[in-house]
């Protein structure tokens, strides 16, 4: 350690410029950074509903589904200007890069069977000229019950395009088109976007964004700390530097290793921040102390990285520990960030202990710096809590036990959310858009359910329409499409539009007739969407309402089991992004109960290898294991989502708790070997460690606070669940954890 | 006035022989002189095949459908399904006419009438081919602007290149239709499709036997670039001028297969 220090205070130019010309080639790869918002892309390559979607999108083409509402309150779809609209945006659409096929009044096909035959029609083949061609077309629309409240709303108002967006496409690309397209149109068409490729979208659009205003909001809050502590322009500028130094690599990493940033991780350079800094106040404040003490500026730099180099490299590997739990995740996003957060800190440490010494020794020495004001304060205000701790650790222990208890009883209240439409705030534009489109039309969730074998076999068509009837069942389900709806359609068109007959016919042959009648009035790729062209294959489209998730994986549970228990003779697969919200979820819960198991159990083995003390281990761990109860009963409790970003909390507190245990305890063995009386040793290791404490969990809380200004809601929870949790934790600390103590016997 | 008239009378006459003089050296002629050409050109009096339609999918994927077709000269076409055992039976007639749309019917013998197929269909797919009726050349004269490209060699084969382009109103996939037309025999053998972007959508492939004193189509192929999806037809056992009658051509006998 001495010999370190004296060699960053004999070469402190080489360190720098070194320092500097190897972030400065880490942090090339910033520009490489992406964002990504690709919900099935989080999802491990080997999830079965992942491998379904590809088989599905190589026989189909694609699969996902871009929204548009079109319409306004005030009048009927059903005039010339709007289905002028509706014509003129589906036209663009199909001619689109990027967009697979459209379903729209303008693609659709009006299935009518007549004395002399069957005529198959697009409703909108070309431009109405006249109020009577709208109504002519109205009257055709209405004759024809199937896309009432899916495809134009029940009062007529709105109508929808869908757009499926072609396997491999940039859905950004997609949707700037949309944009530009539906701003050139004419009359008073409201335009509402909707989709669940479209809010993903919106998502990584606003996740740039989010990190543009919260990165220099951090770094603000961090000059006003810097400042309340040091009062001084180098005590602000060499940690801030070290800091944004780290971030930069951390940065660089991600570019460099192709990482991408999605609503898991985005908030990673803030977290790195928040952290890194701790490690830039502790190496000052030792300085300044030293240099105050030794008048020496060389001997205070040496001095100060001699005595904080094993507690900071402790710190740092609990903190990275806490986050390399992510690595035991099944989400391969988790693993990403356990990586870059850990190489972000541990760069941190590096910076502080090599670039901020060498700097310092090429500085004049400091003039005495005010000690912080208000520290008397904290001194009795903690005696006060010490010696109350001291005095009712009984009650402690049992008042801690009730309340673990309590919030465990509210861990299974926790609500799950993947649906990223839950990351906006409700008065959002996207948020409208996609409740208008789900309350009037069709849904916007997309499942998609795979069959394979003879699928114009009456029995194949029959399964399919037995499952569409049993999906249509739930009434969050807006609308379910295949081969058999059409078919049933041709049936009864083919028998004098007789209702009896709106069924899938009774023969093989009859299903294939079918099919060849309508083959011989449609146009080649009119099923290209539902069934492949040699019939080996065929899917039911089913579009779910934007609800919640744990609605979304109920349905998709039943729809599961109700092919298990129907359909076991057929080979059938689920996919969709319904189905993807269900398999994120419990990845999600899964990454939870992993990353936590690790988490203890690492903290507990480092805690063991540290103090050589089994009890020390197990208490060590005990704050933590409590803020975790608490964070997910207080979620529970309150009604706040585990979602993606709120995945990662756990992590965090632990991560940033362990160092409170970590310092507490570090102190009380001292103090222990020396007064052989732990009731005194931890009243004296909690005031002395007690102020450092606190001063961490707050500003680690008011990192917090600063992520509830961002655009994304859970991003907002997340920040304030953080800020409540760590102050607790601290208190847990300083109160739980230190009365636990008093209760060793012997050293 | 006089004058005026005779050189009107004199430029109407020279240009009368220019114009056969084009004619006589065909190499002078313009699209529309092509196209009308292959109109007009001899066809067998009748002809009865057994076709096989092969649809095959981008992965490889093949769907078979074989059927017994007649031909009543380039006006009237009857066709049976015998296989697969699901369709067999189910028949199809076409009347082609210069002046209106065709007239096409389709017998489905688990539906048990004779059902006629929208005269609109015409973007329809041909019994859910790669082919629409459009593509099976059933394109009016009148309803294109025809312009000669240049000429190549295909398979050994003099051709013309020409292209038509649709005229405003017409029922169209097309933007662009671009024909290789045989010199020797006025027949089409090559066609590229453009859709509305302009971008090439389809190309058909024609093979030409000399079956008697005609050539026909022994084998014809579409191929979709844009869902990479193909339909091959092969014309067997093409037998011409056999006699058939044109009262067969009638919706009477869809309902059981000829012998």
């Amino acid at each position: 350690m001495r010999k370190f220090a004296e060699f960053v205070i004999a070469n402190p130019v080489k360190i720098i410029i070194v320092t500097l010309i190897l972030t400065m080639g880490l942090a090339t790869g910033i520009r490489n950074i992406r964002f990504n918002e690709d919900i099935k892309s989080f999802l491990p390559k080997d999830t079965p509903s992942r491998l379904t979607l590809n088989e599905l999108e190589e026989i189909f083409g694609g699969s996902d589904v871009a929204l548009i509402g079109i319409g306004n309150e005030e009048q009927s779809i059903f005039n010339v200007q709007t289905l002028k609209n509706i014509k003129a945006i589906s036209d663009s659409l199909e001619v689109m890069g990027g967009v697979n096929r459209v379903t729209s009044l303008a693609t659709i096909k009006y299935i009518e069977g007549h004395e002399w035959g069957l005529e198959v029609t697009p409703y909108l083949e070309v431009d109405p000229e006249t109020e009577e061609d709208a109504q002519r077309i109205r009257e055709m629309f209405y004759n024809d019950s199937t896309y009432i409240g899916i495809m134009v709303s029940e009062d007529g108002n709105y109508t929808s395009i869908m757009a499926q967006i072609m396997d491999g496409v940039e859905v950004k690309d997609v949707y700037r088109e949309i944009l530009r397209l539906t701003e050139e149109l004419e009359g008073n068409d409201k335009i509402y976007m909707a989709g669940t490729p479209i809010i993903t979208t919106i998502v990584s659009k606003s996740m740039k964004e989010d990190l543009r205003r919260l990165i220099p909001f951090v770094i603000l809050l961090i000059i006003f700390l810097l400042f309340a502590s040091f009062r001084s322009l180098i005590g602000i500028l060499l940690p801030l530097g070290a800091v944004i130094l780290s971030l930069l690599s951390m940065l660089g990493l991600m570019g460099h290793l192709g990482y991408e940033f999605t609503t898991f991780n985005n908030i990673m350079p803030i977290i790195l921040l928040g952290i890194g800094i701790d490690y830039g106040i502790h190496i000052m404040t030792n300085f300044y102390q030293e240099a105050e003490l030794l008048k020496d500026k060389k001997k205070a730099i040496q001095e100060a990285i001699t005595h904080i180099f094993v507690p900071m490299l402790m710190a740092c590997v609990t903190t990275m520990a806490g986050f390399m739990s992510l690595r035991t995740s099944p989400l391969t996003m988790h693993h990403e960030m356990a990586y870059l957060i850990s190489f972000g800190i541990f760069m941190a440490l590096v910076y502080n202990l090599t670039f901020v010494p060498a700097f310092l020794s090429l500085l004049p020495m400091p003039k005495s710096i005010k000690k912080r004001s208000g520290e008397g304060l904290v001194d009795r205000f903690l005696d006060t809590i010490g010696k109350g701790v001291i005095k009712l650790r009984h009650g402690i222990a049992v008042a801690g036990i009730l309340i673990a208890v309590t919030a465990a009883v509210g861990i299974p209240k926790v609500e799950i959310e993947m649906n990223p439409i839950t990351f906006f705030p409700k008065s959002s534009e996207v948020v409208q858009s996609d409740r208008m489109v789900n309350e009037n039309l069709n849904g916007s969730v997309n499942m998609n359910i795979l069959f394979e074998g003879d699928i114009q076999s009456e029995y194949m068509m029959n399964s399919m329409n037995d499952l569409q009837e049993y999906i249509e069942q739930f009434e969050e389900v807006g609308s379910t499409m295949s081969l058999a709806t059409v078919v049933k359609k041709i049936n009864k068109a083919l028998n004098e539009n007789d209702p009896a007959y709106d069924r899938i016919p009774e023969t093989n042959a009859g299903v294939a007739q079918s099919l060849l009648m309508y083959e011989s009035s449609g146009e080649p790729d009119d099923f290209e969407a539902i069934v492949d062209n040699s019939y080996q294959y065929g899917q039911v489209i089913a579009m779910l309402k934007s609800v919640a998730t744990r609605k979304v994986a109920k349905i998709s549970n039943d729809i599961d089991r109700y092919i298990e228990d129907n359909l076991s003779d057929v080979t059938v697969k689920t996919t969709g992004f319904s189905v993807f919200f269900k398999d994120l979820a419990y990845l999600v819960i899964q990454s939870q109960a992993r990353s936590i198991s690790f988490a203890v159990i690492v903290v507990f083995i480092i805690a063991y290898a540290t103090y050589r003390r089994f009890i020390l281990g197990f208490l060590s761990i005990i704050p933590l294991a409590m803020c975790v109860i608490l964070n997910f009963g207080i979620m529970g409790y309150t009604g706040i989502d585990l979602n993606i970003p709120m995945a990662m909390i756990s992590s965090m507190i632990i991560g940033i708790g362990v160092d409170f245990s970590f310092h507490l305890l570090s102190r009380f063995k001292i103090e222990f070997r020396e007064k052989k009386d732990s009731l005194k040793a931890a009243l004296i290791a909690m005031k002395r460690v007690g102020e450092p404490i606190l001063y961490s969990a707050m500003t680690t809380a008011c990192g917090g606070l600063v992520l509830t200004i961002s655009g994304f809601v859970p991003v907002r929870y997340l920040g304030f669940m953080l800020a409540v949790i760590m102050m607790f934790c601290a208190i847990l600390t300083l109160t739980l954890l230190a009365s636990s103590l008093t209760y060793i016997k012997k050293d | 006035m006089k004058t005026r008239s005779s050189i009107a009378a004199l430029m109407l006459i020279l240009s009368i022989s220019w114009s056969d003089a084009l004619l006589t050296a065909q190499e002078q002629m313009t699209g529309a002189q092509i196209m009308e050409k292959v109109d007009t050109r001899t066809v067998p009096v009748d002809s009865r095949m057994e076709t096989i339609m092969k649809l095959i999918d981008k992965r490889g994927s093949v769907r078979e459908r074989t059927l017994k077709s007649y031909r009543w000269g380039d006006d009237k076409q009857i066709m049976w399904f015998l296989a697969p055992a699901d369709v067999k039976g189910s028949s199809f007639l076409k009347h082609t006419y210069d002046d209106r749309d065709d007239d096409m019917w389709l017998y489905l013998p688990s539906f048990g009438k004779v059902r006629r197929i929208a005269s609109h269909a015409k973007k329809g797919s041909f019994m859910g081919s790669d082919f629409t009726y459009e593509d099976m050349g059933d394109r009016k004269l009148k309803d294109y602007e025809y312009k000669l490209m240049g000429e190549e060699k295909i398979d050994g084969k003099e051709c013309w290149i020409v292209e038509s382009i649709p005229n405003k109103g017409v029922v169209t996939d097309y933007s662009k239709i671009v024909s290789w037309v045989w010199k020797t025999e006025y027949m089409l053998i090559k066609e590229d499709f453009y859709d509305r972007r302009n971008q090439l959508k389809k190309k058909k492939v024609l093979e030409p036997v000399n079956v008697g004193k005609y050539w026909v189509a022994q084998f014809m192929s579409m191929e979709n670039l844009k869902s990479k999806h193909k339909t091959e037809i092969y014309m067997n056992n093409i037998e011409v001028d056999t006699g058939l009658e044109e009262k067969l051509f009638d919706t009477r006998y869809m309902k059981r297969i000829h012998r």
